[in-house]
């Protein structure tokens, strides 16, 4: 993969991740996990149908966790405690203070970020029952507290990143147990038609056959 | 709900050696355009329709033939051993909603499209069924 691919891939990665907008979830899917369902040859009557299906799923699971990604009081506190030990990051980089005096208030500030966050990490994971994605997201924690400026900035909206991608694949998985392996119908037409005949019919007791058969005028061999 | 199987609908059989007059009335006593005529063994000679007997008996006014002369000797059928799409096969060469359906040579009845295309559909029903419990 090149360079700008791989570039190309993560901002498109990012964009999903960041704003919690139906259409581009669906989209998102539709381009990279769920593409077998809806390439070229799938007609375009099922691609609907199928979109539709998965705009619909999306938006029901995005009702699921509305309150974790749009709690207000929740964003204010963490954004701006993040916003605030970012500034105190770069101040103390600028100033040449050294890190150890002022990285105590960013602590407060990681903390006073985390202890806002609780209640909805309690009612995500009430719903969710996401233990990877909660436990990733609690570990990457302290490694972002350690690294100056950078660390804020992705502790920022973490929270949010692990919901969204939780709520990602809880519309994909589902999509996927709904219509399985994507086969056209035609496909399956076909595969039915292959069954035999004796496995699709119920055959007539032997002696029954012919309704009105020989039995009323013997056979006689030309 | 379970998979609709195909009925076998049942059919009329004459011997070769039957009277035109007596396969008529067996079709209209019986109320069936088609009968097939087999022989001793059950075995699938030939098969006579209405029009047959209107054809090669009527119009010509030949009222002493026997079976085995104005019968249609190559008789499109299937068997038992086939795959459903060659009874579609043969429907669509023959023109017909009907293929005779036979197990070693032998008639069995007839399979109609109508029950061929409900046994696919519910077939299909049941699978999307399961995929979604």
């Amino acid at each position: 993969m090149r360079l700008i691919d791989y570039l190309n891939d993560t901002a498109e990665n990012l964009k999903v991740k960041t704003p919690a907008i139906k259409e581009d979830i669906s989209d998102y899917l539709i381009r990279k996990d769920l593409k077998k369902y809806f390439s070229e040859n799938i007609p375009d009557e099922e691609k609907t149908r199928l979109k539709g299906d998965l705009e619909k799923r999306v938006e029901n699971t995005i009702d699921k966790y509305q309150n974790e990604l749009k709690g207000f009081a929740r964003k204010t506190a963490t954004r701006g405690s993040m916003g605030l030990a970012l500034l105190n990051d770069l101040s103390g980089y600028l100033t040449n203070v050294p890190f150890a005096s002022v990285s105590g208030f960013a602590y407060a500030l990681f903390a006073l970020k985390t202890a806002a966050e609780l209640p909805a990490l309690y009612r995500y994971m009430k719903k969710s029952h996401d233990w990877y994605g909660a436990t990733k997201h609690i570990a990457l924690k302290p490694v972002n507290y350690l690294i100056p400026i950078i660390g804020p900035a992705l502790e920022a909206g973490s929270f949010e990143r692990m919901v969204k991608k939780r709520l990602i694949s809880e519309a994909k998985y589902g999509f996927i147990k709904e219509h399985g392996d994507y086969v056209s119908f035609e496909e399956k037409i076909k595969e039915k038609l292959k069954t035999p005949i004796k496995d699709a019919v119920v055959l007539p007791d032997r002696s029954k056959r012919g309704k009105y058969a020989a039995e009323e005028t013997p056979a006689i061999a030309t | 709900m379970d998979t609709k199987k195909i009925k076998i609908h049942e059919v009329l059989t004459c011997n070769p050696n039957d009277d035109v007059t007596s396969i008529a009335k067996k079709l209209k006593d019986n109320n069936e355009r088609r009968i097939f005529v087999i022989d001793s063994e059950k075995k699938l000679l030939g098969i006579i329709t209405t029009t047959d007997l209107v054809y090669k008996v009527l119009a010509k006014n030949k009222e002493n033939l026997k079976a085995k002369e104005i019968m249609t000797k190559k008789v499109k059928t299937i068997d038992t051993s086939d795959e459903l799409n060659k009874a579609l096969e043969i429907m669509n060469e023959i023109k017909s909603f009907s293929c005779p359906l036979t197990e070693n040579n032998k008639i069995i009845g007839l399979i109609s499209y109508h029950d061929l295309v409900g046994h696919v559909f519910s077939s299909l029903s049941e699978d999307n069924k399961n995929e979604i419990d």
